[in-house]
């Protein structure tokens, strides 16, 4: 009798495996998809051909798609890492020490080739001559040119080329990506593009958020002391009064000890996002409410604790579909352990937050993840604030029910703010290419 | 494929279940198992199921002349084709290019053989084929006429790619008739989840957090360098041990007994011993048909230690294509002259602590010699395992703690120490005690262990991007 039971429930589990499968199979995504929390694409359904099948590429492809379109991935990263995470004891410091030494390992000083972000860039029409130059040689890190102690640090730029850099402690730059003529031209076309849908009193803001991730050395360094941009002055010479192109860098680097990152992921926190929309507010001429007038809960998580604000304000949020079908959301999910506390991580196709502010005002933030933590500073000066995200699979004018410059009018926008990190910037098809394209298709 | 992947466990496996069990009879059950299993080794390498099916097929017409031939000399003759058609494939695949690249590399430049890719699990299959030839050579096991039958015991999927290597006199009778009953299956299924939980719950993470000490990079502490060699120690046992237990269970399902590959290593008292325990489908290969045709220990003392030299030699060189493995191979070949021939009555009288703790610390070394394949990072971590380094002005004292270290150390708290218990028989001891105690509560609290294994080693895969199987070099 033991043993039927035993065998019954045997069986079963087997059973309950294959209908498992089976279901990963049938209601996996059948195209590769970004995913935020992951910083890079998911696989979709491979390709079922001689030609992939005989390469080899299909199993382990397949393999990857079971995995990355299991349910509850997510959770389930982090479950079995909160599992793991019982049995530790480490410190904050022995986290970023951790992450330091394999930053070392991964190829953060491979002077040849730039780590870049794994988000994989769509090929797109318009983009076939995009190209990442081959930045120069590394300038090692020499303890005897450190400043002395009160002294500037000068900055001494390796090339006199457009991107972005780390600056080391002594102030030579250690090169991670460039952006091109072209490029930098692209963008500026799209941001001039955007200013003349708004009325003349409309602003436009275009800003580039750097990520921070176990394999990259920032905030907290040994190395590095900070980051260095020159792309949006390039960006700034170009385009119409009224767009403003701002350098995060510059905003983030006196800010290095504090806590503008999550712990856990490569997303700015709220302090961070906070210095950003207060550099905004002065730009405009406006006073930005000071970040302690916010109260915030503190979530923990394995790796530390973050903040997540408390908005001054209960706002409606909605998902809009086809510019009038609406549905509940939330402007904070207090469940959630990353940027996904805010505006419930997912933007598309249409998000639009009702404030409770009376300002007279409409504003839209088109951003990746990092547009999260930022938007719900901009509550409030503004009656309503809209969120859309125009990468790669995540703008579809079936969801949305037109184009950026169609629902601009129909929403009345006065400002727009462009929210991108590094996976998604200047030197991307995502800010070069998809961003006018989503305006007008 | 990998036995601890989504696709054997969610699709492949319990289809291959839902087919075997349909029916009873054993054409039907050996052409599922063959079919599936060619599906399994073609799925990971789709063109050099080829060279496995080729290397079969030959062993199958020679061992069929060697059992038709009256003449010693043509039975000689087919053994020999068919053992030099395998071990030329296996050199050609493995070592060919790390012979050419270390030839020309004396001159200058080395070469490699482009594109050459290493099929996986060959030394496996091309073992068992041996095997199969020489049994029959021998007369030990008759001669397999069923061509689908012999494939199926070289291409059983369960054994296929990781072993245990299944000597073909162990299963001959099994290929012709078998039975599994649902003690088979129930035993079957609680084996393969434990040794799925041995290589993703407590190999894998080893192997995680030995990444994350940098090794190589240059400088180590004493701490830094023993703790490194005891998880590699960790993730090498769990990682093979779970890959056996997972074959040996999922042979009993399908009605093979498989014998044991690992018997508790760790707790050996000696080198011989240890050998005795580790990976025994592969000594137990070396010493039947090779140590033993040589002559064994049979032909005085210098021609045994000649024959150990080469057996160990030629077992480091199966591992692995470098000169590391075999300096491991030779490593142990004389370690194990030196226990017969020197230390073998100083082993007797010692305490059993005391030999089993030296034993230990014999097989962690190896086991750092084992790990590297560039010598100068060898020599790092073994200089710093004895309190040395290197530096431009000879040997210094190392340090004895680094804040990595430290800081691994604090990550991964007790876990370590966790997986140590559990590569001693205190676990089953535990368990027959319990059982005895009150079988019925064991029985519920032994199932419930047995699914959260199964359904953590899940979420693990699931969770872990990192998920290699050491000995798929091999």
């Amino acid at each position: 009798m033991k043993n039927k039971i035993t065998f019954f429930i045997t069986v079963c589990s087997a059973a309950v495996l294959l209908c498992l499968g089976i279901m990963l199979v049938a209601l996996g995504e059948n195209e590769d998809r970004a995913s935020d929390f992951e910083n890079r694409m998911l696989q979709g359904k491979p390709e079922l051909s001689w030609e992939n099948i005989f390469s080899g590429n299909y199993s382990g492809e397949f393999e990857n798609f079971l995995s990355d379109g299991f349910f509850g991935r997510n959770l389930v990263i982090n479950t079995s890492e909160s599992f793991l995470g019982l049995f530790s004891a480490e410190t904050e410091e022995d986290t970023q020490l951790l992450d330091d030494s394999q930053d070392e390992l991964q190829g953060v000083t491979d002077s040849e080739t730039p780590v870049q972000p794994d988000i994989q860039e769509e090929s797109v029409p318009g983009m076939e001559d995009f190209e990442t130059e081959e930045p120069e040689e590394e300038i090692i890190f020499d303890e005897s040119e450190l400043p002395e102690e009160g002294e500037e640090l000068e900055i001494i730029p390796a090339t006199d080329t457009y991107g972005f850099s780390y600056i080391y402690k002594n102030g030579h730059l250690r090169e991670y990506f460039r952006v091109s003529e072209k490029q930098i031209s692209q963008v500026a076309h799209a941001l001039n593009a955007y200013k003349s849908e708004l009325p003349e009193d409309g602003n436009v803001f275009y800003m580039m958020v750097p990520l921070t991730h176990s394999w990259e050395p920032l905030p907290n360094s040994s190395k590095y002391a900070g980051w260095y941009s020159n792309t949006e002055g390039a960006i700034q010479e170009q385009v119409d009064e009224g767009v403003h192109i701002i350098n995060i860098p510059e905003i983030l680097n006196p800010h290095l000890t504090e806590s503008i990152y999550f712990p856990i992921d490569h997303h700015w926190s709220a302090l961070g996002a906070w210095y950003a929309y207060e550099e905004l507010m002065n730009i405009q001429g406006i006073p930005a409410v000071p970040y302690d007038e916010y109260s915030y809960r503190k979530v923990y998580t394995y790796k530390g604790f973050f903040d997540v604000m408390n908005p001054l304000q209960a706002a409606e949020v909605n998902r809009v579909y086809n510019k009038t079908t609406e549905e509940k959301s939330a402007l904070m999910n207090y469940r959630e352990e990353t940027y996904m506390a805010y505006v419930t991580g997912v933007i598309k196709p249409w998000t639009k937050i009702e404030t409770g502010f009376s300002t007279g005002r409409k504003a839209l933030v088109i951003g990746d993840s990092f547009a999260n933590v930022f938007t719900p500073y901009l509550c409030p000066h503004y009656d309503e604030v809209h969120m859309t995200d125009v990468r790669q699979g995540y703008y579809y004018t079936a969801d949305t029910g037109g184009w950026i410059a169609d629902l601009m009018e129909y929403h009345g926008i006065d400002d727009v703010y462009i929210v991108m990190s590094y996976a998604n910037d200047a030197h991307t098809d995502t800010s070069c290419v998809r961003l006018e394209q989503c305006l007008y298709g | 494929m990998v036995f601890s992947s989504l696709t054997f466990l969610l699709l492949f496996f319990p289809v291959v279940l839902l087919f075997y069990f349909m029916r009873s009879g054993i054409k039907w059950r050996n052409g599922v198992l063959l079919v599936f299993s060619l599906l399994f080794y073609a799925w990971g390498e789709p063109i050099w199921v080829l060279a496995m099916i080729a290397s079969t097929v030959i062993n199958y017409y020679c061992a069929l002349q060697i059992a038709r031939s009256e003449y010693e000399y043509r039975k000689k003759k087919f053994l020999i084709i068919g053992v030099v058609v395998s071990v030329a494939l296996l050199f050609y695949f493995k070592y060919a290019s790390f012979l050419l690249s270390s030839v020309t590399g004396i001159f200058g430049k080395a070469v490699e053989i482009p594109g050459l890719k290493l099929p996986i699990g060959i030394s496996f299959y091309t073992f068992q084929v041996l095997t199969y030839t020489v049994d029959v050579y021998r007369g030990k096991s008759p001669c397999m006429k069923s061509l689908p039958r012999l494939m199926l015991y070289i291409s059983c999927f369960p054994q296929l790619i990781a072993g245990p290597i299944v000597q073909y006199s162990d299963v001959c009778d099994a290929l012709n008739e078998r039975s599994s009953n649902t003690d088979d299956f129930i035993c079957g299924m609680r084996r393969f989840a434990v040794g799925l939980g041995k290589k993703v719950l407590i190999a894998n993470v080893s192997a995680l957090a030995l990444e994350q000490l940098s090794l190589g990079d240059g400088s180590m502490s004493v701490l830094g360098a023993w703790y490194a060699a005891i998880l590699y120690s960790l993730q090498i046992y769990f990682d093979f041990a779970g890959y056996s237990d997972m074959a040996i269970g999922m042979g009993r399902i399908f009605g093979f007994n498989y014998k044991e590959n690992f018997s508790y290593p760790y707790i050996s008292k000696s080198i011989s011993e240890f050998w005795r325990r580790w990976h025994i489908s592969l000594g137990s290969f070396f010493r039947d048909y090779v140590y033993i045709p040589l002559g064994g220990n049979r032909k005085g003392t210098r021609r045994t230690i000649i024959n150990l030299l080469i057996v160990w030699s030629l077992t480091g060189f199966w591992h692995g294509a470098d000169w590391n493995f075999l300096m491991w191979g030779a490593y142990y070949g004389v370690l194990i002259i030196l226990e017969r021939f020197v230390f073998s009555k100083i082993i007797e009288k010692m305490p059993s602590a005391l030999n089993i703790f030296f034993t230990l610390v014999l097989v962690i070394i190896g086991w750092v010699i084992f790990y590297y394949t560039d010598m100068g990072d060898m020599k790092t971590h073994i200089l710093a395992m004895f309190g040395m380094q290197a530096s431009g002005s000879g040997i210094v004292k190392a340090a004895f703690s680094d804040a990595v270290t430290m800081a691994v150390m604090r990550r991964y708290t007790v876990l370590p120490l966790l997986f140590a218990v559990a590569c001693t028989p205190v676990v089953p001891a535990v368990k027959a005690r319990l059982e005895k105690k009150n079988e019925l509560v064991f029985n519920i609290v032994s199932g419930v262990c047995y699914v959260s294994a199964m359904a953590l080693s899940l979420l693990f895969i699931i969770g872990q991007s990192y998920n290699p199987f050491i000995y798929f070099r091999f």
